[in-house]
Formats: structure tokens, sequence, C-alpha cells
């Protein structure tokens, strides 16, 4: 196992820089690990743990005990009695500094006691319904629907225009084909934020303000995805065109039965990226959308911040649900991902 | 069963020409071979029959219809490109039947069509199957028979078997001929491989730098050819060339000599030819014979630099004393010689071709 | 060969029937594109396939990109351009309108000078960090024999997080009763409200930028470390090249163009700072210490009791001029690389 461990390039032995290395990678996973890791155990507390501090490192809740004659479950706590002796009480209630308490073995007889001589115990407890509350609460389902629309909408569009104009660019020769092809990768130089006023009036104009159309259109065109399928295209034979065209296929038909199916692997990977980005744009839709009606997840997690400032166990939960569906695809997905980026510089 | 007539057909790129006029006749059925060196304009030509490569000026036409501005689909022709070409996304069925769909053909035909081409073509084991998982022999059967089920007027053959190994090359060249006679539709076949042209095609079109250099019978190509090309390009191993001078001719023959071969007396006459004038002398490998000249016939003698034997027939290589280039002789059975031995060899004087050394063209026998 | 060829023409029979009935789906946009093809001729159906696209850039793209100019040279509240007055120049003075340029107090619009040095120094601070971390993480994955694919994976997975995720995870993280303030109680006995405080704010405005974005940078860098050929390195070692000195002499040169590339990157991206900064620091507090440009042309165009478009405008034609000559250096250093 050692041995295994200290495979380096210098075979068996560990100098000073591979353990530097090992801590730099570990320490780095912390990094990255903590505070996701730490929203989600805290999107599973009680709206009672999460606002006291010091912090617990694992959900809990307070135990409570269903007692006869009790309308409601009472809390279980601990009484450390001034001559050190323990017992298990359970909390009727508690007025300042003094409270009620019985002992379960006896529900009958409740007594009096300082809280000063009370500690409260807690159990393990996982609160699910930070995740089922919002649902009914907030518009919470209706964001993930509209987000699942634009997202599935603007990936679908994507892949087909953006995969028809790359078919076009790739496959035949004519007039303006580089002017276009140079067009199209000049508008990767045009980021959102110098544009975002007169696209807005664009939006206005076209009666598409506030309109979940107008988040989808004016993202479903784009140079990256027109370039990486056009590159891709090329390494088709154009052979197959040709004898395509030979048994009397329409260009339409060539595109969608030889190219199409040819290029999946690129369409896959377009396809990832498309998805990833719709599900996380927040600056577009922010500007087009206005009523909490057409909220996307990020605009409607965004806005309860605001809305609903001290209910961190519900904006945690809605954190976490926004997270993993890119967490997961990006677990069964990771090496085309990563390889994806390193190989064409995509974002 | 479709005739095409190609009538001083142009390629051009902006003003870089590729194809400088051609006028081919390909008769109803017919199997014609296009020939040439690599770069001879034969695909571009195939190209421009098919439809895939516009015309840009002269006429081309089908039965006496004018197809230049017909896509492919529409001249009702199929081809079997050098790559293949299969889809590599479809099964071979799919293959077959994805030009049928595409004309909207009754499912039932298709799968008629289908299996018969399958059937004849002994791939009906293979339909299920993608291309990648078939053999290169059984690729390019996929790849006839996705032009057979079309039953098009005009079959087009891309180079088809430069991908094949040499024994799977002569059995499909005689697959392709058992074809032919079975379905007489009308074939164009481009190869620069001149013995498959020689022994699949009715008619070999001889292409070299854009323009026609000759069209015949195959017989007619190694028994007459045209030019000092054609002469060059037909017939394994390669004519053997010298230079010469024309002595004498009259009306019951010419009288020729060379500085390799001697004088000799070519026993036919030729029409106009002129006392005096350089030509070009050229021997078939198969028409020299070792062994010192008869009175009357021409010979020479050679340096042997190599001797090839297979057996059953043997190819002497050597130099004639002062020509530079190669001389080979053909000798039947096996035959042994040292190298940098001296041997002498004859011919008949009536096999010699005589070519003008100025335009490189033929000097025809005199037919009275 | 024989087994996986039993079982697949199932399999591939079985895609072909999907395929057929996606086919049939098709149909309806096929049958027209073939009427189309057979009324214009294949020739001009290139242009028919690059249409939609280049609609929809045109309108979302090319027509903004005109229209931004055209509204820094107008005024007014109203949002069709039609309708808004000529001013000229005015927003663009009004902009540059300052006693000191490194005073924001002594401009007219001092929250765009605040956001210019914020900005400013945002990008400074967040390129240098980024570069470093991701240098150095590159480098140490380079090394690793052993779970490379892992680590590589750790760090490029904050990425693909959303910004507002990003914001909350972190607002979360550092909040009043956070973890990072757990531990600070625990051992120092003291607690920080980080996001309340400029000093601190603005470093974890930084830092968690950093955090969001390294991966990204760290696998162009590791494409590139993975582009230089191994025997450089075995020839070094043969000369009896120390590590250090194999790093500075042959690692770094090597790896300049890429770094450069990854520099000029950077500086764009930092320069349009806005979202995951906005949601961490809940719109740019304290007060305005973590107010960019960005957000600055946001809310002045956008917020309800502004709508000043022309302004914002203005500012957008800055910013992208600044933008533009740093595109186009990278452009220059792209070619400059591959020569």
């Amino acid at each position: 196992m050692i041995a295994f461990l200290t495979r380096t390039r210098q075979k068996g032995r560990m100098d000073l820089t591979d353990w530097l290395a090992w801590g730099w990678a570990i320490l780095g996973t912390l990094v990255v690990a903590i505070p996701v890791g730490w929203a989600v155990i805290s999107s599973l507390k009680t709206e009672a743990e999460i606002n006291s501090f010091p912090p617990a490192l694992v959900p809990r809740a307070a135990q409570t005990i269903t007692i006869e004659g009790q309308s409601k479950p009472l809390s279980v706590w601990i009484r450390k009695a001034p001559d050190g002796s323990e017992q298990t009480v359970a909390l009727v209630r508690r007025i300042g500094l003094a409270a009620t308490v019985l002992d379960p073995a006896k529900p009958q007889e409740t007594f009096r006691v300082p809280v000063s001589e009370l500690s409260q115990l807690k159990e393990f407890h996982l609160q699910w319904s930070n995740y089922t509350e919002p649902l009914k609460q907030f518009n919470f389902l209706r964001y993930l629907w509209n987000t699942v629309f634009v997202t599935v909408v603007a990936t679908a569009l994507t892949l087909f225009l953006n995969s028809l104009t790359a078919f076009a660019l790739s496959k035949y020769r004519f007039a303006g084909r580089n002017a276009v092809f140079a067009l199209i990768l000049s508008t990767m130089m045009i980021p959102l934020s110098v544009i975002m006023v007169p696209a807005f009036m664009v939006i206005v104009g076209l009666n598409l303000a506030d309109n979940l159309w107008g988040v989808i259109l004016s993202t479903v065109s784009t140079p990256t995805g027109v370039f990486l399928l056009r590159q891709y295209m090329l390494t088709i034979p154009d052979d197959l065109i040709e004898a395509a065209r030979v048994d009397a296929a329409s260009e339409f038909r060539i595109y969608w039965r030889i190219v199409l199916p040819l290029c999946a692997p690129a369409l896959a990977v377009l396809a990832i990226f498309s998805v990833i980005w719709r599900w996380n744009d927040f600056l577009w839709p922010l500007i087009v959308l206005s009523s909490p009606d057409n909220y996307t997840l990020q605009i409607g997690l965004n806005s309860l911040q605001g809305q609903f400032n001290v209910q961190w166990h519900y904006i945690l939960a809605m954190t976490v649900v926004t997270l993993l569906p890119v967490t997961v695809v990006f677990l069964f997905l990771q090496k085309y991902i990563t390889e994806g980026v390193a190989s064409s510089g995509v974002k | 069963m479709t005739a095409i007539s190609m009538r001083d057909l142009r390629k051009s790129y902006g003003t870089l020409e590729v194809i400088h006029g051609i006028d081919i006749d390909v008769d109803s059925g017919e199997f014609v071979a296009l020939v040439g060196p690599s770069g001879c304009g034969k695909s571009t030509l195939l190209r421009m029959i098919s439809g895939l490569e516009p015309i840009s000026a002269g006429q081309m036409s089908f039965d006496d219809q004018r197809v230049n501005d017909l896509s492919p689909a529409e001249r009702q022709i199929a081809m079997v490109f050098q790559s293949y070409a299969l889809y590599p996304h479809m099964s071979v069925r799919k293959n077959l039947s994805f030009g049928l769909e595409n004309l909207r053909m009754d499912r039932a035909e298709i799968n008629r069509r289908v299996e018969a081409a399958a059937r004849m073509l002994a791939i009906d084991g293979y339909l299920d199957r993608r291309p990648k998982a078939l053999s290169g022999g059984q690729r390019q059967r996929v790849a006839i028979g996705r032009a057979i089920v079309r039953q098009p007027r005009v079959f087009l053959f891309d180079e088809p078997l430069s991908n094949l190994d040499a024994k799977l090359r002569v059995q499909t060249r005689s697959e392709i001929t058992k074809l032919h006679k079975q379905l007489k539709t009308t074939m164009i076949y481009v190869t620069h491989d001149q013995v498959e042209a020689m022994t699949m095609a009715q008619k070999i079109v001889v292409l070299n730098k854009g323009k026609v250099e000759q069209i015949g019978r195959p017989l007619d190509l190694f028994e007459r050819p045209a030019n000092l090309f054609v002469a060059g390009f037909i017939g394994s191993p390669r004519m053997n060339i010298y230079p010469g001078k024309v002595v004498s001719a009259d009306g019951t023959g010419v009288s020729v000599e060379s500085a390799h071969l001697g004088r000799f007396t070519v026993p036919h006459a030729i029409a106009g030819i002129e006392a005096e004038g350089d030509i070009v002398i050229g021997l078939r490998p198969s028409h020299l014979k070792l062994g010192a000249a008869e009175p009357g016939a021409g010979g020479g003698t050679m340096t042997v630099e190599q001797v090839e034997s297979m057996g059953h027939e043997t190819f002497v290589y050597g130099r004639t004393s002062q020509s530079e280039d190669l001389t080979i002789v053909h000798v039947p059975g096996h035959f042994e010689a040292e190298m940098g031995a001296s041997l002498a060899f004859t011919f008949d004087p009536a096999f010699a071709h005589l070519f003008s050394a100025a335009s490189g063209r033929s000097l025809k026998e005199a037919r009275t | 060969m024989s087994a996986p060829a039993s079982i697949a023409p199932r399999a591939v029979a079985r895609s072909e029937r999907v395929g057929e009935g996606l086919d049939a789906v098709m149909r309806v946009v096929e049958t027209p594109m073939a009427a189309l093809q057979r009324l214009i001729g294949v020739a001009r159906m290139p242009y028919v396939f690059i249409l939609p696209n280049m609609v929809l850039f045109t309108i979302f793209v090319f027509v903004p990109v005109g229209l931004a100019i055209a509204y820094a040279f107008t005024g007014g509240t109203d949002l069709l351009i039609w309708d808004r007055p000529y001013v000229g120049l005015e927003n663009f003075k009004a902009l540059l309108d300052c006693g000191n340029y490194l005073e924001p107090a002594t401009c007219r619009y001092n929250l765009f000078w605040t956001a210019v040095h914020n900005t400013w120094w945002y990008t400074l601070l967040n390129t240098l960090g980024t570069l470093f971390f991701a240098l150095m993480t590159a480098l140490v994955l380079n090394r690793l024999t052993w779970g490379r694919g892992f680590f590589r994976a750790v760090f490029f997975y904050p990425v693909l997080l959303s910004p507002v995720v990003v914001g909350l995870v972190w607002q979360w993280f550092l909040a009043r009763e956070g973890l990072l303030n757990g531990f600070l109680t625990e051992w120092l006995d003291t607690r920080i409200i980080f996001l309340l405080e400029v000093g601190w704010s603005r470093a974890w405005v930084v830092y968690v930028s950093i955090w969001f974005h390294m991966g990204f940078y760290m696998l162009i860098i590791l494409a590139g470390l993975q582009a230089i050929p191994r025997d450089i390195y075995e020839a070094a070692q043969i000369d009896g090249t120390s590590q250090w000195r194999q790093f500075w002499r042959l690692t770094l040169p090597l790896l300049m163009p890429n770094l450069l590339v990854v520099t000029v990157l950077l500086l764009i991206r930092s320069v349009q700072v806005f979202d995951e900064a906005w949601v961490l620091t809940n719109g740019g507090g304290p007060g305005t210490a973590n107010t960019f440009i960005v957000q600055f042309i946001y809310q002045t165009a956008f917020s309800p009791e502004l709508r000043l478009y022309g302004l914002a405008s203005a500012a957008s034609v800055l910013m992208g001029i600044g933008l533009l000559v740093l595109t186009l250096s990278q452009l220059w250093l792209a070619k400059k690389a591959e020569v």
C-alpha cells in the first residue's frame, strides 16, 4: 500500500516536493468541499438549529417525548441538580429564568427548576421538510419548471440551429462563407455586459420582455457551438455526403440522416455545456424576467435571499436543489467535460 | 439502358481549366473504362457524369436528353466510391434501403429489392451489421449492392478495387464483369490500373492532362496505340522506346535506322512518312527475342542489369550500349543470365510501332 | 468477434427503429426543405441553413452592438430609441466629469468612479491570485502520478456551479452564525461579520472568485503542461539540472504562451465581474465597497428609480472599448504564440 502511494516520478521515493504536492491537493480538496458540504449539512437542519451558535457539525433536533395529559410532545432535557445528581426531565413551559418540568416516570408531578440547571438533549435529525416546504410556500416548483423549460428548449434549439449553420459552413463552398464564419466568431468578443441595454430594448421591441422565450431565443445562437460543431463536421468525409446525394437524399435529409448522427460526440459535448449554461444563467434572465411567475431558479433563489433574509434553512435547501443536477451531470460526465474544456477552451 | 454522349465537355475552377473539351460516346449497355495517370482528370470527368461536379461548358446527354443541370438523383445514376462511403451509423440493410426510402418507395418493394441484391452479392448474412463489422471485401460488395438496388440507368465506379488486396481484387474484378453481363446496364469505370481496364472494359478511354488520348477496344489500344502516351501507358511491362530515322519509304515498306536497333525494314507502307524524318520506334517486350538478328530483321545488344523470373516467364532488363532507357525482353519459361553479360536480341520488324518524333503521333499502317 | 456480432445486430435494428420514428417527425421540416431545394437549387441551400442562426445573431448581437453606441448619445428615460432625444457627448461628459480621477468623491457620478476603482483593484488581485493558484494547482496535478483525474475533477467542480449558488454557499459559510465564525469563536474567541466590513468583504469577494473560476484556468494550464514533451526533462536530468532550475528554465518559458492567453482571458472576465459578487455581497455592499462597473451599468439602466439608459450605455461603451483592447491584445498574443 505504501509502495503504491509513493509511486512517484522518482519511483519509490517521496521527496519534499512530492509531500508538498500531496499536501496542496488534499488541502485544496478540503477548500472546495467544505463550503459546499457545509451548505448541504446546514440545509438539513431545523430552523432553531440553523440559528443557534456556535453551529453544530451534524444536523440535530431537540429530542421530544409524548406524555399523557400533555397536549403537545415535550422536549427532553437533562437537569443537573446542585448536589451533582442528574435527571432526565421533560420541559412543560418556561417563564423567564424558571422552568416547569416533569419527570417522565411520574407525569403527574410537575416542579419548577432554574433554567441554568437544564441542558437540552438533542438527537441526530434530518429536517427534510426544508426541501418539501418551499414547494408549498414559495413558487419553487414554478421556478424549477421555468428553468427546466428554458434549459431543454434552448439546448434543443441550440443543437439544431448551430449544427445547421455548422453544416453549411463545413460542407458547402458558397460566396461569403468565410465572412459569415468570421462574423460568427467575432460575436465571441461581445460580452452581454456591453450590450445589455440595447439587447433589452430589442427584447421589449419584440414583445418578449418578462417572457421565457426572451431568455431562450437570445441565447440560442452561440459562436462556441457553431465553432465546435464545424470543426467536428470537417472530419466527416465528403464522400459520405456525395454518396447520399447520389442516393437521392435532399440536402436537408443529408444533414438530418447522415451528418447529424455522425456528429453525436460533438453534439453531446455541446449539449452538456448548453444545459449547464442555461441552468446557471443569471444576468440575462435577471434583466428580462420581472414577474415572479417567470423567474428561473437562479433568479428566484436570488430574490428569496432578499425576501426571507432569515429563512436560511429554506434558502440552503433550494441552493442544494439548484446545484444538485449540475453535480450529478458532472459526476457522470466529468471526463468529457474536463477534456472538452481543456481541448476547446469552452466554458 | 442508357447511352451517354459528351460533347466538348469542359471543367474549370476559376480561370484554371482542368478538362479541356472532351468528346466521348458510350453506347447503351456498354462497359467503359476511363484510365489515365493520377491527376489526368478521370475522376473529375466521372463526377461530371454523375452530376456531383457542375459542368462548366459543353453538353452531356443521356439518351439524347440534356442532363447538364440535373442532380445525380435526377440523372438516376448510382456510384461506387473509392472509399465505399458506406454510412457508418447505418446497418447494411439501411445502407441499401436509404436511397430507396429517399425516393419514397413502397416498403415492400424496398425489402424485395434489398433482399434480392443481398442474395445476389452474398451479403444476406450481414444485413443487420454495421459496416465497421465487415471485412474490406464485404464492404465493397455492400457498396455495389447499394448501387444495384437503385436499378440506375448508369453505374459509375470510382477506383472501387484500389482498397482491396491483390487476390480479392482479381476476384472482384470478375464479379463486376459478371454483374455487368447479368444487369446489362451501362457502366463507367475509373481506374489508374490498366490491367483492370484491359480485362473488364469493352471500351477504354485513355485520358491525360484533361484530354482524351485515345478511345478504343482494349486490344486496339494494345495493338494500335494512337500515340506515344497510350503506347507507354497500355501494356505491362511498358513498351520499349528507341529514337530512329527513316532511311527510305515506298509502297512496299519503310526502311528505318536506329543506333540501338541497326537497320531494318517495316514490311508495309505507311502513309505520309518522309525519308530522313526523325521517328520513335516502339517495341513491346513480348515482341523481342533473345538471339542474333537474322538478315533483314532488326536487333541490338544489351548489357543485362536485372533478370526477373516468375518461373513460367522471365523479364530481362538491360541497356543497349548507347541508350539510357532500359530495354525489356520477355522470355517464355525460366531463363538465367549473369549481370553485366552482353545479350543480343532481335525482333520481327512487322511488329515495330513507328511514331513521329515531333508530335508523338502514331505513323499508321496505310490500309489499302 | 462472433459473440458481439451476434448481439450487436439486434441493438442496431432497435436503434434504427428509433431513427425511423424520429424520421417521421422530421418529415414536417424535411418536406418543405426538399421543396425549397427544388425551387432554388442545391447551391443556394447553405444560405437557407445559416439563415435562422444569422437572423438570431443579427437581432440579439449585431443590432444591439449598433444600438449601444446610438444609446450612448441619447438622454431621457424612455427605453425605445426613437423616443429618446439626442444629447451628443453629454453622457460621456457626465461620466468623465471629475475633479480628480483618483478621488471618486470629486466626480459628478462618484458611483461610476467608485465602481471603476473597485473593478480595477478586483481585476488586479483576482488576476494575480487566480493565476498563482491555477498555476500551482496545475503544477501539482501534473506531478501527481496517482489520483490526478480525481483531483482535477475536484478542482474543476466549482466552475460548473451557478454564481447564485456560489454566492449563497459562501454567504452562509461566512455568515455571523457561519462555520468560519464557529471556528473563530472556538479558537480565538472572536467573531467577525466578514461581509459587513469593507476590507474583509473585498478580500472575500476576490477569494470567492478565485475559488469559483480557478479550476477553468487550471485545466488550460494543465493542458499546456502536458503538451510539453517529456524528453526535454529527461535531457535536463541527464545534464544534472536541478528541479528548481528545470521549472524556471524549461517549464515556465515553454508555458509562457499559454500563461499569457490565460492572463488576458482573466483580465477580460475580471473586468466584467458581477454575478457572484452581487449575490455574495447582497448587491455590492457594504455601502459601495463591492460595486463594480457592470453593476453600475445594470443599476443605472434597470433600477426603477433611475432608468438612465443613455448613461448606462455610455458606461458600456467605455467598458467595451477597454475590453476590445484586451481582446485584440489576446488575439495578437495567440497569433504570436503560434509562430
